[in-house]
């Protein structure tokens, strides 16, 4: 294999390769399906050493040492921290304007959704975000040669290209950065998804774990094993469902398809018989009432639902595929 | 990003704070230590050390990059140490193996037989190579901060790294072996 190849892999890899490096490699794994074998291979690798630590150090009496000079030390400080603390009240009572200076220097515009709230914000690199419900987004582009964004919930980004400032956001496990194009990030529930719609996105986690995404891959976080892993998704579209309302089901099991539902009417699904959700679906809908979508599905398969009065739940039985 | 979160709740006065930052780093601190003073015990006082120090200065002391400050306070005290103590780090390549262990305790998403394939691979990489790429990959300095600590320039460094991912690859690949 070609040097450049193992050049940039190990830069990327390593965190040491920058925007332009990034889409040279991108675009040598698009080119060559023996590259992106061996790279996706080499992910395994290298996300696996990143479960690796030294043995063989104490760590147990290196502790109780830090405890103990701690602890002395803290009581030394006792007498004095009191009067401190009386101190610096007057002080602040004195100053008056507390939060406003303590903010200052964090220049981070923010926005919220609530319960029953879609947003759309437009950002001053004319970047485009919509935020599902219970969301948060803020954004700080005072900073040279990177816009920085941190998301809490759900959200589906169109970002402007700028290969001098990439497109960075933090979420509360994983960093995405973006390489120009839109893709969904949902941080609810047990984990997160960063799952691409157009273009190439890249994403790590705090370990160092690393996944380089391109249209209609994902990027799938558990917090209770802290692995990142790449998965590729059939009929990807249907993630933003949420914000267009468009489902596009082609061919995918019935359990697939009300996950998406769910999803964008923020209702749960229960089934009478397990085997329901096995059956084939395929249909497309815009704009449609779930109703309306529920009533065209289960002629097809041949279901009854059932909504549950003040629970938010439907309730499908059928025989099942 | 978790680190300055961490650290911002020491500066706030809350022990578990330090606990939780000390556990993380103590084994890599201890490794890059004592690649400096070639002595487990004098590394393992060293990061002790560091760590009070952190504490004793949290007040007075903005750190921006937790893993970075990290490092460079447990080399300076190692370079002091070992001035002091006049330690000739041992030329004869007395160095032993690091001894490798998984973090891997509750899940069961990756075999451990593949994890302990990855780590006799690592350890099978000559030792400076072996050196940067457990400092890249666990203690997760960049090519410059090695550079600086193994006195060697960031070319080589990444050269290393390279050989060091080929390495994996051509040991570890199914594909590659049965070719």
């Amino acid at each position: 294999m070609q040097d450049k190849f193992w050049e940039l892999t190990t830069k990327y890899f390593s965190n040491e390769a920058d925007e332009a490096e990034i889409h040279m490699l991108s675009e040598l794994l698009e080119k060559n399906e023996d590259y992106q074998k061996t790279f996706d291979e080499l992910a395994l690798q290298w996300n696996m050493a990143g479960n690796i630590s030294y043995a063989a150090f104490d760590r147990e009496s290196a502790g109780l040492k830090v405890n103990t000079a701690i602890a002395q030390k803290e009581n030394q400080d006792k007498g004095r921290k009191k009067l401190w603390w009386s101190a610096a009240a007057v002080f602040l009572c004195l100053l008056g304007l507390v939060p406003a200076i303590l903010f200052r220097s964090d220049r981070w515009t923010t926005f919220t959704t609530t319960e029953n709230q879609h947003l759309k914000v437009l950002l001053p690199d004319s970047s485009s975000v919509w935020l599902n419900r219970n969301a948060l987004l803020a954004y700080n582009f005072d900073e040279e040669g990177v816009r920085k964004v941190r998301l809490k919930g759900e959200a589906y980004f169109e970002v402007a290209r700028d290969s001098l400032r990439p497109f960075v956001i933090e979420s509360p496990h994983l960093i995405t950065r973006v390489l120009g194009t839109s893709f969904n990030i949902n941080t609810g529930g047990t984990g997160e998804q960063v799952s691409v719609i157009e273009g190439k996105v890249a994403v790590k986690n705090h370990k160092g774990d690393q996944v380089l995404l391109r249209q209609g891959d994902r990027a799938e976080y558990l917090q209770t094993s802290g692995r990142l892993q790449k998965v590729k998704v059939h009929n990807i579209h249907n993630t933003i469902a949420w914000k267009d309302e468009i489902f596009d089901f082609d061919n995918i099991p019935m359990g697939d398809a009300m996950d998406y539902l769910s999803e964008a009417y923020d209702v749960s699904f229960e089934y009478a018989n397990e085997s329901i959700k096995k059956c084939m679906i395929t249909a497309s809908f815009e704009k449609q009432s779930l109703k309306t979508i529920l009533n065209i599905i289960c002629l097809s398969v041949h279901c009854e639902y059932r909504v549950v009065p003040g629970e938010k739940k439907i309730v499908i039985s059928g025989e099942g595929c | 990003m978790q680190d300055e979160i961490l650290y911002k709740q020491i500066q706030a006065g809350r022990e578990e704070a330090l606990g939780i930052l000390f556990d993380k780093y103590f084994s890599r601190l201890c490794f890059y230590a004592r690649h400096f003073t070639r002595s487990k015990e004098l590394a393992e006082e060293i990061v002790a050390d560091v760590f009070i120090k952190i504490w004793e200065n949290r007040k007075k002391t903005d750190i921006l990059n937790v893993r970075s400050y990290l490092h460079t306070s447990v080399k300076n005290r190692s370079l002091q140490i070992v001035e002091k103590e006049k330690i000739h780090g041992s030329t004869n390549g007395g160095h032993s193996y690091p001894d490798l262990k998984t973090t891997d305790h509750e899940s069961h998403t990756i075999s451990r037989e593949s994890l302990e394939q990855v780590m006799a691979v690592i350890q099978k990489m000559p030792e400076q190579r072996r050196t940067v790429f457990l400092l890249n990959r666990v203690n997760g300095l960049k090519y410059s901060e090695i550079s600086a600590a193994l006195d060697i320039s960031i070319h080589t460094v990444q050269n290393h790294m390279v050989s060091a991912i080929r390495f994996l690859y051509e040991n570890l690949s199914k594909d590659y072996s049965s070719r």
